[in-house]
Formats: structure tokens, C-alpha cells, sequence
């Protein structure tokens, strides 16, 4: 596959940079503009190998609000807006995040604007994120469905099974995935291996959400779930998608109009990242460096 | 007691009829789970042709195949019972499967999970086992929620995958395009390989815990080895000699 890219900064540009990262490996250049901002240097971008923060525990949270701009998302049977309810609610949930955790956070929009969702995941992996939530609200065709569900995305047998099978066919065949066809395939499968290496945090991080909600909320429980989501697969953090209501449902899409209901919610996300940030910190020993650190416990 | 030896019926009298390869090899309506008993054999005289459809109407040229339709809260998958004809391609039998399943379910509390009219342009198989299905613009026209693009996606998905053996993923298109996501969360921009997890097989006489229903091309999947002996076995083979 060897193969020579030369990348030209036009004379609007101060400097370019290459540099290479891990897990999933790429390659990202970075360019500044003049009178821009510098590019950071780069021990600043290396560090965005995650092992999932085993050195620093859960310190930023990424809330991602589906949909945006004309893409509106599903509407309710009254006309309400998934892209307006759900920014509500992570605005809500960034306030809790922040002043109740005493977390960062990165919102991956703040307005009304459209938003492309691998963009969304570029700037979780550059923000360098320790958990990643999207947060949608639900529609079908039957007006009869309601409840909550949370998503996280698996990479199943079959699946890497057939990837690696068609890799090896289309190599063998010389069929347009292969290296000489342009390589989507294999921009996917890196893509994918991203959220892959976290899909155990990842399921942890669901099932913490899914029980709030369950919890808070009386609403049916849809249990965790798990879907190939675009804007999931290239996150490098443990990363879920909750649906919190189906809007098409018209005494849901009533509750999440309600200042009252999207507070509910909100706590319930802020809660389970609360949750799942100390049970991340027990499992790997975090608690305890902490501890030694200050000279207590092990006495 | 009925439904299982009916089920280990069906897929010995399959198993019988794929090892005699190049035959059309479905057993028909008539050995459904859930018709009690053995099958009939089938008279060795051919019936008068204005009695039993004869040639490629005939029994032997159909196969059975199980389409996926949400439930109308979206929790379920339901199995649906269709009949195709042994079209001598598979490409064709396919396209057959999926206008059915675009044609909407047939029981009251399943939807359809693409809009009504939604067009299938073109059908074409990979040597990979990947199947294009390229759908109209229709099929984007679903509501813009997690769960009507998941019923979508793999309704469509499963039914092409379980069904045909030979198929292991499906590349959606729309209009002849790839498209990143149907609307707004699912990747469609590669193919996708089935979920049957959520699939709901009652309907379709399977109680949950036992193998789902083969659809009656290519070698059976592993069955629960069972104590009991079918009684019958010998007029089934009986028969099958006389179908050839």
C-alpha cells in the first residue's frame, strides 16, 4: 500500500504539521491559519491515546445533541423538534455536569446549526473526552411505542468475521475495496476498531443510563441495545447514544416539552455519569493511587 | 409435541431434498409446522393438468421464505410467511423477497417498515456475499428516530440474509447511491450484516429456545439431537424418489 500524499498549505496558511496517533492509528495534519491559532505542539495531541484515561479517571465529558439545523430530527405528532428538545436537555445536563461533578465538559453543538457526525466524533477524540454521550429522542411509525433506550455499539463475531473474510476476498479477487479501489473498507474498519476497544466501558456506561432513566422516569424500559450508529463508531472513549423518549408518542412528545420532564432526564444522565465514574475509578485502582497520594487509607 | 416433530419433519424432508442438489427442493405449504403429521406422499400418477398447477406453478417451484416486520411499538421483529417462486436466479428470488416485504406485513399489529410504495430499483449480488439492494427515494421518507431506521434497516436486512444463504450482508442504496445513514444514526454507508436477536419467530409456529425455521435452500442448521425417532421417515423417502 505504499504511496506518497503531498499536502501543499496555501499562501492563507502559516504552517502545517503531520503527526501520527494511536489506537486507532491515523495520521492528522493540522494546519494553521495566518493570524490564527498556533498549532498546539506536540506532545498535546499524542496524549489522545486513550487508555481509557487509566491515569486521569473520567474528567471531560462530551454531550453530543443529535440532529441540528435543518436536519431536525424526528418531530413530534404535534410538531415538536427532536434537535431543540434534546439540545435543552444536554444543556441541562452540561449545567449538573459541571457545577454538581465538577467536570468538563464539551458540547458538540451549543446552537442550532447542522453538524456532520463524524465531525461530532472528530471533536470528542480532539477535546480528548473520557465518556461520550449523544443524546436523541426516539420516533416510529406506530404511535403506540414509548420508553427509553440506550444504545452502544458492539462489534460482534459475524461481523469482524466478515470484514476480515471480505478484506481477504476482495484482496484475493482484486474487487473494488481493495487498495488499488480506494479504501473505504478500510477507513471503516479503523473507523470502527475506535469504539470497538471500548465497547465493554461502553455497555458498563449504557446499562448505568438505562437504569436511571428507568429509575426516574415512569416510563417503559426498552433495555440496552446495541446498532452500528454512525456517529458512535469513531469515538475513541467509552460512548453511548441515549433515546430518551419517543417524540412520535403523543404523551411523550407532551412530558418532553416540559421544562420539568427534560430536568428529570437530565439528572438521570448526570447521575449515571456521577455512577460510572466512581464504579470506573473503583475497578481500576483509581480511588486507591488517590488515596495513597493524600496518605490515607491501606492503614 | 405436534409442532416439534412437525418442525424435525420439515427439516429432515429438507435435509433428503438437498442431498438430491439439483432439484427445486421446497416441501411446499403442505408440510408447514403445525399441520399435523407426517406429509403425504405425493401420487406417483401426475394429476390432470386442470387439477394441480403443473411445471413452474407447480409446488416444487416454490420456496418458502420469512419476512421481518416491525411491531407497531417497534420492540419486536415478526417473522411473516411468504411464498416465492424457484426463479433460476437468485438475484430474481431476492427481488421477489424484498417487493413482498415492501408490499407491508399481513397481520394487524406489525407495520410496514418502509413507506407504502416504496420502490425497489435493482437488485445485484457481490461475490463476497454482499447483496445491493437499491431502494427509491421512498425509503428515506420513514419518521427520523432510532427505532423506525433500526426496523427499517434490519427488516430489510434480515429477511435478505436469513433467507439466502449465500448472502451475508446487505449494501443499502437510494437511488442508486450510497448513503451514510437512512435518517440520521444507523452507518448504511457499508454493508450491514443481520440482527436476528430481536426477532420474534411465534408467528411463524417456533416457540422461543428452539432453532429458528430454515427456509429450505442449502444444508439445514444444526438441529438439537433428539431421542425420539420421527416415525414416517420411510414414505418421505419414498416420495422424494418419486419427486425426482
Amino acid at each position: 500500500m505504499g504511496g506518497t500524499f503531498v499536502f501543499e498549505p496555501g499562501p492563507d496558511y502559516d504552517s502545517a504539521r503531520a503527526s501520527e496517533m494511536d489506537h486507532p492509528f491515523r495520521v492528522v495534519l493540522d494546519f494553521a491559519k495566518k493570524g490564527g491559532p498556533k498549532i498546539p505542539e506536540a506532545g498535546d495531541l499524542t496524549t489522545t491515546r486513550r487508555e481509557p484515561s487509566e491515569a486521569r479517571g473520567v474528567r471531560t465529558i462530551i454531550l453530543d445533541p443529535g440532529h441540528g439545523g435543518n436536519e431536525v430530527g424526528a418531530q413530534g405528532p404535534t410538531g415538536l423538534a427532536e434537535k431543540d428538545v434534546v439540545l435543552e436537555i444536554a444543556r441541562r445536563v452540561a449545567r449538573h455536569v459541571r457545577q454538581d461533578l465538577g467536570l468538563e465538559v464539551v458540547m458538540t453543538r451549543s446552537t442550532d446549526k447542522v453538524i456532520a457526525l463524524d465531525e461530532r466524533a472528530g471533536v470528542a477524540n480532539n477535546r480528548q473526552g473520557d465518556l461520550f454521550v449523544s443524546i436523541h429522542a426516539n420516533a416510529s411509525r406506530g404511535a403506540r411505542a414509548s420508553g427509553a433506550e440506550t444504545y452502544f455499539v458492539a462489534l460482534d463475531a459475524s461481523d469482524a468475521e466478515a470484514e476480515s473474510l471480505a478484506a481477504d476476498e476482495n484482496l484475493a479477487m482484486g474487487l473494488p475495496f481493495g487498495p488499488e479501489g480506494g479504501n473505504g473498507e478500510l477507513d471503516m474498519v479503523l473507523w470502527e476498531m475506535a469504539q470497538a476497544e471500548h465497547r465493554i466501558e461502553s455497555f458498563l456506561l449504557a446499562e448505568t443510563i438505562q437504569r436511571e432513566l428507568n429509575e426516574l422516569l415512569d416510563t417503559r424500559d426498552r433495555g440496552v441495545r446495541q446498532a452500528p450508529f454512525r456517529v458512535l463508531m469513531g469515538v475513541a472513549m467509552p460512548a453511548v447514544l441515549v433515546e430518551v423518549a419517543f417524540i412520535s408518542n403523543p404523551d411523550e412528545e407532551e412530558a418532553l416539552r416540559t421544562p420539568d420532564f427534560q430536568e428529570k432526564i437530565a439528572e438521570a444522565i448526570a447521575r449515571s455519569i456521577a455512577s460510572y465514574k466512581i464504579s470506573y475509578e473503583q475497578r481500576t485502582g483509581l480511588v486507591e493511587q488517590r488515596d495513597r497520594a493524600l496518605g490515607r487509607g491501606g492503614s | 409435541v405436534i409442532l416439534k416433530r412437525g418442525a424435525a419433519a420439515v427439516a429432515s424432508l429438507t435435509l433428503l431434498l438437498a442431498a438430491c442438489a439439483t432439484e427445486p427442493v421446497d416441501p411446499g405449504p403442505a408440510a408447514l409446522p403445525g399441520s399435523s403429521g407426517p406429509v403425504e406422499p405425493v401420487p406417483a400418477v401426475p394429476a390432470p393438468e386442470d387439477e394441480a398447477p403443473q411445471g413452474f406453478l407447480s409446488e416444487q417451484n416454490q420456496r418458502r421464505v420469512y419476512l421481518f416486520f416491525p411491531t407497531d411499538d417497534a420492540q419486536r421483529l415478526v417473522a411473516e410467511e411468504r411464498i416465492i417462486f424457484l426463479t433460476t436466479t437468485l438475484t430474481s428470488q431476492v427481488k421477489q423477497a424484498v417487493s413482498e416485504l415492501l408490499l407491508g406485513p399481513q397481520t394487524l399489529d406489525l407495520i410496514p417498515a418502509f413507506p407504502p410504495n416504496t420502490r425497489l430499483r435493482a437488485v445485484f449480488l457481490l461475490p463476497d456475499g454482499t447483496a445491493v439492494i437499491d431502494l427509491g427515494p421512498l425509503a428515506v421518507a420513514i419518521p427520523a428516530g432510532t427505532a423506525s431506521e433500526r426496523a427499517a434497516v434490519y427488516s430489510l436486512v434480515n429477511t435478505v440474509v436469513h433467507n439466502f444463504q449465500e448472502i451475508r450482508r446487505v449494501q443499502i442504496l437510494v437511488e442508486g447511491e450510497e448513503i451514510p445513514t437512512l435518517v440520521g444514526h444507523l452507518d448504511t454507508s457499508r454493508p450491514v450484516g443481520p440482527d436476528l436477536d430481536w426477532v420474534d419467530w411465534t408467528r411463524v409456529g417456533y416457540t422461543e429456545g428452539q432453532p429458528p425455521p430454515w427456509s429450505g435452500v442449502g444444508p439445514p442448521p444444526p438441529q438439537p439431537i433428539e431421542e425420539e425417532t420421527i416415525p414416517n421417515d420411510e414414505p418421505l423417502e419414498a416420495s422424494g424418489g418419486e419427486i425426482l
